[in-house]
């Protein structure tokens, strides 16, 4: 054993290897309609990068706040929605997520469960950028 | 070297590496139905600032960040990972209507504020320790913050975007430590949440729940966070 701070590089300690690094955009359009009484709507895009069991760090973006980068996998964001002629703002959940060894997937998925259909009023396309590395288990 | 040039190689003596200090993997099985709890004694001497992954596949062919899954309502199922003064709590939320068997994986850090010996993680000689295919990502700056209500800043001024990595203590029992994972609109004040810039990295510390003297715990690369 010993004090791995003492070092800046130690090949006794395993390392993070940084493999690639992409941008992904989801398009969530003006005018999207999401059924009612429990009826929802998935915008989904992805890539491929990374590796079997690699690890991300990830920041993202919205086009409805230019310029404020969030760190993590995730992103709650501001949707403007038409609740039948009445304008709302509701939260949704963007995630960045691995479909296959090598490829992700970010993706929102929004619900209504009202007993009308709803619609998005302020289209925004949402960034994330991605830095993937190998696992240290492989 | 100034920390344009930091950035564009794949290995820096000014800056230290990441070096991992701890790796663990189990397996558990979890019944539908709701949410469980499990804790694995980590024999460490600190909480590691833990990273962690889990799958339905023993060889993690399709594997997810803790916190996500492949489910498109992340509440159908998902596998939260914590560390706490003695063990890795494991968290998983099951309502597929299945049983699910859950394969996890976790390495970790040591934080900023302990300075430890440490048990070798990569002593096997038949292994590159090194390799110029990849970039080793550069700590420019660890630290920690205390939560205290407002906004704290910390300046790089690198004029881009660095990898940030950040780990806090839960609001309702601090010896939780789990790794940030959620950004969050600037509409939605009254929630802790942290911004990176060009220049700055800032934690806005104002959940209405937050408590003071929480740690956060921030590691800032030279390495650029821009994915093109």
């Amino acid at each position: 054993m010993t004090k791995p701070k003492q070092f800046i590089l130690n090949s006794d300690y395993a390392s993070l290897k940084n493999d690639n690094k992409g941008r992904i955009t989801l398009v969530i359009p003006a005018g999207a309609v999401i059924p009612a009484n429990g009826g929802s709507v998935t915008w989904s895009s992805e890539i491929d990068i990374g590796t079997r069991n690699a690890t991300m760090r990830t920041q993202m973006e919205s086009s409805l706040y230019p310029g404020q980068w969030t760190p993590g996998n995730m992103r709650v964001i501001d949707m403007n929605m038409n609740y039948s002629g009445t304008p709302s703002v509701e939260s949704g959940l963007v995630s960045v997520i691995r479909v296959s060894p090598t490829r992700i997937r970010l993706y929102c998925t929004h619900f209504n469960f009202a007993p009308f259909n709803i619609s998005v009023i302020t289209g925004q396309t949402v960034t994330a950028d991605v830095i993937t590395f190998l696992s240290p288990f492989n | 070297m100034t920390p344009d040039n930091a950035n564009k190689t794949l290995i820096n003596s000014d800056y230290p590496l990441d070096k991992v200090v701890f790796m663990a993997s189990g397996s558990f099985t979890e019944p539908s139905g709701g949410f469980g709890e499990y804790n694995v004694p980590h024999g460490l001497p600190f909480r590691p600032l833990l990273v962690g992954t889990w799958s339905t596949d023993p060889n993690f062919t399709i594997s997810y960040e803790a916190g996500t899954s492949g489910f498109t309502d992340l509440s159908i199922a998902q596998l939260t990972i914590q560390s706490t003064t003695n063990t890795i709590r494991l968290l998983p939320t099951n309502y597929t209507g299945s049983t699910i068997t859950y394969y996890w994986r976790v390495f970790g850090f040591m934080p900023s504020d302990v300075n430890l010996d440490a048990s070798f993680t990569a002593a096997q000689a038949d292994l590159f320790a090194m390799s110029s295919e990849y970039n080793y990502t550069k700590l420019w700056q660890e630290g920690v913050l205390l939560w205290n209500g407002t906004t704290q800043t910390i300046n790089h001024g690198f004029g881009y975007r660095p990898q940030v990595d950040i780990w806090f203590e839960q609001e309702l029992n601090s010896n939780l430590l789990t790794r940030w994972y959620q950004g969050i609109d600037n509409s939605f004040m009254g929630t802790d949440s942290v911004q990176v810039t060009d220049t700055q990295i800032i934690f806005r510390f104002l959940s209405s729940g937050g408590v003071a003297g929480r740690k956060w715990f921030y590691r800032i690369y030279q390495d650029t966070g821009v994915g093109i």
